[in-house]
């Protein structure tokens, strides 16, 4: 049995009522709540559900790991920053759990995941030939612009999106350079930051508590680097991280992907909410990706 | 007939997945999708069945837009997830405004949830949906902790719950449905107070009011101090409630609480619901409605039953 599974999937013209016209795409993303129609999607792409195998489950530190999947309909649509939800089945587990894409070819998808709890615990425990099963792409995606100058900051598991993103942004000619921030030396996956020096000119690393030869927080090291130099920032990695570098950044182009609790996923529950100065918004439908500037962090 | 032969001719035919809610209508299938976890998002779209889908029920509206509550609104807990979403939604107006383009152009019966802080405020919001056309019923989110100025909660006596009812069906052109949870008494007096006061069906069970506190931080873990619980360890509170009221009341009950596949929607049928509702594992595996549907036409051929209300009377033979 064929282990792809395609939900009905609304092709365009089925919008319509019969006898009606078509309506357009923009009506088409309608969305119930006003102010609620996501910034970047004006690419046509269909979230589906997917039942992709497992190929490899490699341990690339001290608590990631990558989980390379098969899948056809989701890798082949899939922009940098957009993440899946996995069915995750164990004791006392019932939320699928939202993960970045880290990496895409036209057979496979792969993640990037950093242990914290029982979900992520189960996935990296997962031998080739399992089963999981995937709702994806959702949410937007990062603004890739070709031959521009961008700086990629993140933290901890916000590499994830970000090794998408430099892959694409040096497909399309542009200049990255990077900067990531790891609690421990251990959690640093070096396999994925050698990726990254391929890509960029430089990348920065820091580690809160050592030994390694920079100690401090990304704050830090931005404080090395001439802002000046580039056109777009790109920032992934937990709030906290995201706060403190919200007054360096704040008046310039910035993007940033945030994290939320969710159930869906999918913009029905209205679990992953956060305030911006358009009134309140959900990650998983109106992100993960924002504008640093429309965000509301003191809110946060 | 013999049992043979009816099974023979069973075999040939489709069984009958129609369900009559009374004044409500007919849908062509039990299969109703809970309030607040129907979206009307393009993922969503692209992920529904619509086909296995008897009527959708939209989140709850209230007069004025509502913010919801502080984050995290999320939480899982054993076999269940906690919600405190706090009913954010965008008030009647923007939801009439956007009804005709939105919920108004599905295939699909749609029922409207609403919930008011005082019985005129539920009267305003049903006198303002008059304004929408096509929709199949209105639901009374009776359950919500809402207090009003006497400091009590509609659900909180049956009095208050018939008169919420009454009130509300003497303005509006739509049938009826209360929403009852399970902290309203588990007799019937409230449900009977609703069918009383001219509801056209009951739907049970909302959420049960739950909490969750995070130790290291000595605080609650929700950002509201406490939500609601709903999923697989709700169902046997849920079933039990259906159970005791469908005994006492003539109404359609449409049954919820943690349904996940189709034997537990079987059970909830036997236990009297004649329609049921998924809400949180709906949002869990969309294909839901359809590996339920597929459980009845094959659980009804297997048991000689031409419709689901003749599982219910198997059940009450059985079991008098
Ligand atoms: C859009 C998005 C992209 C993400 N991308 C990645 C990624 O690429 N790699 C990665 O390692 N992690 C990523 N995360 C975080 C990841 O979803 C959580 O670490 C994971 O859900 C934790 O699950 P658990 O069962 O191990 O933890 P538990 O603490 O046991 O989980 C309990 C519940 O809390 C939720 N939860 C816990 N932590 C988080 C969190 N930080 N964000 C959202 N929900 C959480 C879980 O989903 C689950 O519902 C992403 C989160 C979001 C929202
Ligand atoms: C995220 C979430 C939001 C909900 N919002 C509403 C709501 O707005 N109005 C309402 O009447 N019920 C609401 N409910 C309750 C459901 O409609 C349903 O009664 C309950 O979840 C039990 O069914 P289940 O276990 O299948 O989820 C909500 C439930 C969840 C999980
Ligand atoms: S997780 Fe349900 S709306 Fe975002």
């Amino acid at each position: 049995m064929d282990c792809r599974r395609v939900l009905y999937v609304f092709k365009r013209e089925e919008y319509s009522l019969p006898g009606e016209e078509t309506r357009s795409e923009g009506e088409v993303y309608h969305s119930l709540w006003k102010n609620s129609l996501p910034l970047h999607w004006r690419v046509s792409m269909n979230v589906v559900n997917e039942k992709c195998e497992v190929i490899r489950n490699e341990r690339v530190s001290s608590d990631g790991h990558i989980l390379v999947l098969n899948s056809r309909d989701i890798s082949r649509q899939t922009l940098p920053g957009q993440f899946v939800e996995i069915g995750c089945y164990g004791e006392d587990m019932i939320l699928r759990r939202p993960f970045s894409v880290f990496d895409v070819s036209s057979e496979s998808l792969s993640l990037f995941i950093k242990i914290v709890g029982k979900g992520t615990k189960w996935l990296s425990e997962l031998n080739s030939g399992s089963i999981v099963d995937l709702i994806g792409p959702l949410g937007n995606g990062f603004t890739v612009s070709s031959k521009s100058r961008s700086l990629l900051i993140g933290g901890g598991c916000g590499i994830a999106s970000l090794n998408l993103l430099s892959r694409k942004l040096f497909d399309s000619d542009s200049n990255s350079d990077t900067i990531f921030g790891f609690s421990k030396p251990e959690e640093i996956p070096q396999e994925v930051i050698e990726g990254f020096q391929k890509r960029a000119n430089r990348v920065l690393v820091t580690v809160d508590k050592g030994p390694y030869p920079f100690i401090g927080n990304v704050v830090d090291r931005l404080k090395e680097i001439d802002l000046e130099n580039y056109d777009r920032f790109y920032c992934c990695g937990p709030t906290r991280m995201l706060k403190a570098l919200e007054p360096f950044l704040c008046k310039r182009e910035v993007e940033v992907s945030l994290e939320a609790r969710m159930a869906c996923g999918i913009g029905v529950c209205y679990g992953c909410t956060i305030s911006t100065k358009h009134g309140s918004k959900r990650v998983c439908l109106d992100g993960p990706v924002f504008k640093m500037e429309e965000v509301e962090w003191n809110e946060m | 007939m013999d049992r043979f032969s009816k099974w023979k001719r069973l075999n040939g035919m489709k069984c009958n997945l129609r369900t009559d809610l009374g004044r409500i209508g007919i849908l062509r299938n039990p299969i109703i999708i809970s309030s607040g976890t129907f979206g009307l998002s393009k993922p969503y779209f692209d992920l529904l069945e619509s086909e296995y889908v008897g009527a959708v029920v939209t989140k709850t509206i209230t007069l004025n837009p509502k913010e919801g509550n502080a984050q995290p609104r999320i939480l899982e807990g054993p076999s269940s997830m906690i919600n405190s979403i706090g009913l954010e939604n965008p008030g009647v107006l923007s939801f009439i405004e956007e009804y005709k383009d939105g919920y108004g152009k599905l295939e699909i019966p749609v029922i409207v949830s609403i919930s008011g802080n005082s019985v005129s405020e539920f009267v305003e919001i049903a006198d303002r949906l008059n304004d929408i056309d096509g929709a199949a019923a209105i639901e009374l989110n009776l359950s919500c902790p809402n207090v009003d100025s006497e400091g009590l909660s509609f659900g909180s006596s049956p009095e208050r719950i018939g008169n919420v009812v009454s009130e509300c069906s003497k303005t509006s052109k739509y049938p009826l449905i209360a929403k009852l949870s399970p902290f309203q008494s588990i007799d019937a007096s409230f449900a009977r107070s609703a069918e009383m006061a001219g509801a056209s069906a009951i739907s049970l069970i909302n959420t049960v009011p739950a909490m969750k506190i995070d130790i290291n931080r000595f605080r609650s873990a929700l950002g509201a101090l406490s939500g609601g619980m709903s999923g697989p360890a709700i169902r046997p509170i849920a079933l039990k409630m259906v159970y005791e009221i469908s005994r006492d009341i003539d109404l359609p009950i449409i049954g919820m609480g943690g349904i996940s596949n189709g034997e537990d929607a079987v059970e909830f049928i036997m236990a009297g619901a004649t329609a049921i509702s998924i809400g949180t594992m709906n949002m869990i595996d969309p294909s839901i409605p359809k590996s339920i549907t597929k459980f009845f036409e094959n659980f009804m051929q297997v048991h000689s039953l031409l419709d689901t209300a003749e599982i219910a009377q198997r059940f009450i033979q059985r079991n008098s």
